[in-house]
């Protein structure tokens, strides 16, 4: 399996008050193609920051970035922000919908800053809206007219419409409740299945167990990695002790 | 208190927050109050310092000057007896229209100039020295010559300076022995009082008009017509052509209107700058509380009332406003002295004055109690949203809005697509920032529009609606004037030569105004004299009206008008109307069969010679005076100094026969003198000019300055208007910026570029810049056309391709400050614009 994401002693420090507080210290990690990568780690252990680096959100303070072999680290934020177009769909917590745009618009100002428009493109947009559950009759509505689970939905849409190579996902049902959550769960199982790679942070065990690797990052650094079989609901016992039992052992 | 120190504590964090937008409130706070504080002041103070000026010369307030050969002493008995006048000083004092003067640096312009000696300038006034030789120093000088104060601002003389009058291809040069504070005569229209020594005055009699002067105060604007209407019954003589009234009023309205005109303008920039920033604040308010409406809902939720959630707001724009206020009151203050010396410039004189600081404050607390107004009435809105409604970001959120511009239809470029969607989703906020670039724009347009007319120095001279000849020659009387028009074309250099008449008063009946009959055998030759409205006259039963009068009397095209010449009244239907700023625009213009209707006696006695392009005017004069002879003024001075002793006898005989004929009307001459064997004989025939002048020099030098001035301040004006738009751009785009930083950390994360967005922002400014910059051309004009016609009675039309090439240039310039200032962007990661 070729590796599409690599970083070499990956280091994120922010300076609060004239003090440098390390987040992510000399990291190195390697995201291989069509894996379903899940970080997990207690609050403050810099999960959330390694994604913004990593998708190229953010910039490292030191170290490499490799994304498809390809430095990304001393990119400016222009020449980032192009590299992210065609590679990084984003998925987040907070969803962050454009509020003054319908649904189908939201989806569309991802995709057509990639892709010409075209009616293949539009037609693609309202097949994936269908398919994650967005019924027509929502896809003129604004995101405060959409539940929770409606508007993420309409998130991952966005994030995926481009065909990234990688998807990152911050924490994605952190504000759904649970029926909603697993609705989301399932759009990204059924996403990996079709090859997608994924990279999710959670502090989740049900959402952590449709992912095939566990990282467990501690200190700014990985302490622990698990390894998974591709998610079926027949083997859930089975994944969700092996996956208890390694967490148990970082100490969760 | 402690409520009102934590809301204070909440604005003045915000204030931090935003600090530059905060720095462009209050620099257009300063701009304001620094604008209207001094333009206010100045209006308000300009009679008191016109008065102060005007009092401390010690000058009587009336001069009434006759024509040396039609004065009676009855005209002094009139004055004490029927108009109550108990003290009145007779004096004699030389004229001259269009005299040529040298500037220092060359530069040859016409004056109007009044000379006295100092005898009769004692009479008339303290004759205060602001500057001066010293006694010694003036008493060895061979011809010294005092000038008012706004020759020595306008010409740069300094006592020591020669100054030198050019008379009929001659020079005078005198040399400056101070320069004085005059009350009259110390402006271009009534022309220069100059005060030379008794033996110049002596010399110069036989080269200027004489007149008899006679000075008086009174409480009132004396009324001349009602004056001149005795004397003529008493005297049974036509004073109305030699008789002129120089007053403090009249020559505080010369000197002062352009005063005034200016700090009217500079109050409409300041009004311009105070309405845009009032529209600026409104929108700011209303993007923070879109932008805080959680914060509101968290504040309420905590017990705070929405009127002191509205104080914070408030008090941000009177901390701003405040700062901004207090530092225009000391730049006010500040740049007093520079304003003074501005006025001083324009009326003429030295202005001595401390600012007028409790004016000016008043004006910045109206300035901050407006801005603070404006702020609570939006402030007020806060109302409307409960802490509920708050939580959920207010109604808006909640709105169903249409979807204009839906993604789906996108063409070429998303960027575009997107500033468009964001234009109208933002509609009403671009309603107010359109306004107040319109209100800007407008005032650019006229500052534009302004500067390209008086760009060119003489474009004043084609709204005099009078003819502005290069020459202006008076022939002797008994000379065919049309006779000396022929012979004047065939001059080398002669374009064209037209016959009229000396400037003539005639009165319209009914009417008191003073009023100048411009005639002309056919207009369709003039080149000077337009019509706004029918057509110039071609009978003897019509003429044209000047707009002024169109105006002021609501007189129009087909009605009748009945005029009073020498004594005859008739009437005449008007055909047209003129604009015209010459004359104070009280002009009538009627064909020569017209004028001679009630004028009967009259004469044509002015040849009005147009040269071609390039020829020199000096150069003309010489030739005239090669075959003519000198002007019968110049010759009645010329040196009595030829070579042998028969040239020096006919030179003296020459002096004597001029003066005979310009100073006693003699009209023909023979003399024999008999020397020994030799007989000298001579006569008057060489003599044909009485008077040469040009009236083109004249407006020049009276104009050229009012346009320098209007062109300096039309060119700072467009560069000030340009500022104030950079100013609120760059407030627009900062809110702008904060108000949508979720979003555009949201596009950014999506692989939008920090330029995609800046030119998506610029881009959505477009349309209201685009729209407003046509408004404002077309209100710009109207604007402008409306100063003309009421301001000068003249139409003076904008340059439209320069008002359309200045809107494009606005549009570039708002795309470009709006992009710069949508910069911000850069500065702030994507995680930092989601999460901040």
């Amino acid at each position: 399996m070729s590796s599409v994401l690599k970083t070499e002693k990956l280091c994120k420090s922010f300076s609060n008050g004239g003090v440098q507080q390390h987040v992510i210290k000399n990291l190195d990690l390697e995201i291989v193609k069509g894996d379903f990568t899940v970080i997990m780690g207690a609050s403050g252990s810099g999960k959330s920051t390694l994604l913004y680096a990593l998708s190229g959100m953010d910039k490292p303070t030191m170290g490499k970035i490799l994304f498809n072999g390809e430095e990304i680290q001393d990119m400016s934020n222009d020449q980032l922000a192009s590299f992210r177009r065609g590679n990084c769909g984003f998925v987040f917590q907070s969803i962050y919908l454009l509020e003054n745009q319908t649904v189908l618009d939201n989806v569309l100002t991802g995709a057509l800053i990639v892709q010409k428009n075209s009616p293949e493109l539009v037609k693609k947009t309202k097949e994936l809206l269908k398919k994650v559950g967005i019924k027509e009759e929502l896809w003129n509505k604004y995101p405060n007219q959409l539940s929770g689970g409606e508007a993420q939905r309409v998130g991952i849409v966005r994030a995926i419409i481009n065909n990234p190579t990688i998807l990152f996902a911050d924490e994605p049902t952190g504000q759904l409740n649970s029926a909603s959550g697993k609705d989301v769960l399932d759009i990204f199982t059924e996403v990996h299945k079709n090859g997608q790679s994924i990279v999710m942070v959670t502090h989740d065990l049900k959402t952590a167990l449709r992912g095939t690797r566990v990282l467990f990052l501690r200190d700014g650094n990985v302490v622990g990695e698990y390894r998974m079989k591709n998610y079926g609901e027949d083997d859930m016992k089975e994944r969700r002790t092996g996956l208890q039992n390694f967490l148990d052992e970082m100490g969760w | 208190m402690v409520i009102h120190m934590k809301i204070l504590r909440l604005s003045l964090f915000n204030l931090r927050k935003n600090r530059r937008e905060a720095l462009a409130i209050v620099f257009l706070s300063l701009i304001t109050v620094f604008l209207l504080g001094t333009a206010v002041t100045n209006i308000l103070g300009m009679d008191n310092t016109y008065d102060e000026c005007f009092r401390q010369t010690g000058s009587f307030m009336n001069s009434l000057e006759f024509d040396a050969d039609v004065y009676r002493s009855l005209y002094r008995d009139i004055l004490e007896e029927d108009f109550g006048i108990e003290e009145t000083q007779k004096f004699d004092q030389l004229f001259g229209i269009s005299v040529n003067v040298l500037y220092k640096s060359g530069e040859k312009v016409g004056y109007n100039i009044q000379i006295v000696t100092q005898e009769s300038e004692r009479k008339l006034e303290d004759f205060v020295m602001e500057d001066s030789l010293s006694d010694d120093e003036i008493s060895e000088l061979e011809h010294p010559i005092w000038l008012p104060m706004a020759v020595h601002l306008n010409g740069g003389f300094e006592p020591g300076d020669t100054f030198t009058m050019i008379i009929g291809g001659r020079d005078y040069p005198f040399t400056v022995a101070g320069i004085y504070n005059a009350g009259l005569g110390n402006e271009s229209g009534f022309g220069y009082r100059l005060v030379i020594s008794d033996r110049d005055y002596e010399l110069l009699r036989n080269v200027f008009s004489e007149q008899v002067c006679l000075a008086f105060d009174t409480e009132e604007r004396f009324d001349t017509d009602a004056y001149i209407d005795e004397c003529e019954a008493r005297s049974s003589e036509n004073l109305s052509s030699n008789l002129s009234a120089h007053t403090y009023w009249s020559e505080k309205g010369n000197e002062t209107n352009f005063v005034t005109l200016f700090m009217s303008l500079s109050a409409v920039l300041a009004g311009v700058t105070m309405a845009a920033s009032v529209l600026l604040i409104r929108h700011k308010i209303s993007n923070d509380i879109e932008d805080q409406m959680q914060q509101i809902g968290v504040l309420e939720a905590l017990g705070y009332r929405s009127n002191e959630i509205s104080c914070s707001y408030i008090f941000e724009y009177v901390i701003t406003t405040g700062i901004g206020s207090v530092l225009g009151i000391i730049a006010a203050c500040a740049f007093s002295p520079v304003m003074d010396s501005f006025v001083g410039g324009l009326m003429g004189r030295v202005i001595h004055r401390f600012p007028e600081v409790i004016k000016i404050i008043a004006v910045a607390a109206l300035v901050v109690a407006v801005t603070t107004l404006f702020a609570l009435l939006k402030a007020r809105h806060i109302k409307k949203f409960p802490p509920v409604v708050a939580f959920r970001k207010g109604i808006k959120t909640h709105s169903f809005r249409k979807n204009f511009f839906p993604l789906e239809k996108t063409g070429n470029s998303i960027n575009v697509r997107l500033a468009f969607k964001s234009f109208f989703r933002n509609i009403m906020t671009n309603i107010g920032t359109g306004l107040c670039i319109v209100l800007a724009g407008t005032a650019m347009m006229f500052a534009v529009a302004g500067w390209d007319f008086f760009k060119d120095s003489d474009a004043l001279l084609h709204c005099l609606g009078i003819e502005i000849a290069d020459e202006r020659i008076q022939p002797l009387d008994g000379v065919d004037a049309y006779e000396l028009a022929d012979e004047l074309l065939a001059f080398p250099g002669v374009r064209k030569t037209m016959v009229t008449y000396n400037i003539e008063h005639v009165s319209v009946v009914g009417n008191r105004s003073e009023t100048f009959a411009m005639v002309y055998e056919d207009f369709s030759e003039t080149e000077n004299i337009f019509v706004s409205e029918g057509r110039l006259p071609e009978h003897d039963n019509e003429v044209a009206i000047s707009l002024k009068r169109h105006n002021t009397d609501g007189l129009n095209v087909g009605d009748s008008i009945t005029l009073e010449g020498d004594g005859t009244r008739k009437s005449y239907v008007i055909t047209g109307i003129v604009p015209a700023m010459g004359n104070n625009g009280m002009n009538i213009y009627m064909t020569d069969e017209a004028f001679l209707r009630c004028n009967p006696n009259a004469r044509p006695n002015v040849v009005e010679v147009f040269l071609e392009e390039g020829v020199d005017r000096a150069e003309f004069e010489r030739q005239i005076t090669g075959v003519y002879g000198a002007s019968a003024q110049d010759a009645a001075e010329a040196d009595s100094q030829g070579c042998t002793l028969e040239d020096r006898i006919r030179s003296t005989a020459d002096a004597q026969m001029a003066t005979l004929i310009s100073r006693y009307g003699v009209t023909d001459i023979d003399y024999a003198i008999v020397i020994g064997d030799q007989v000298i004989t001579g006569r008057s025939s060489g003599f044909v000019i009485k008077e040469m002048n040009s009236f083109l020099e004249l407006s020049k030098t009276q104009l050229e300055p009012i346009a320098n001035m209007f062109k300096v301040f039309c060119g700072a004006g467009a560069i000030f208007v340009s500022i104030v738009v950079a100013a609120i751009l760059a407030i627009i785009a900062a809110s702008n910026i904060r108000r949508q930083r979720k979003d555009l950390g949201i596009m950014k994360s999506m692989g939008y570029t920090s330029k995609d967005l800046m030119k998506q922002l610029a881009l959505s400014m477009l349309p209201t810049t685009v729209v407003s910059s046509a408004i404002s051309i077309v209100i710009g004009s109207i604007v402008y056309k409306l100063f003309w016609v009421v301001g000068f009675g003249c139409v003076n039309n904008p340059n439209l391709p320069i008002m359309i090439i200045t809107a494009i240039l606005l549009v570039v310039f708002c795309y470009i400050v709006t992009y710069l200032a949508a910069g911000k962007i850069k500065q702030v990661s994507v995680t930092e614009l989601m999460t901040e």
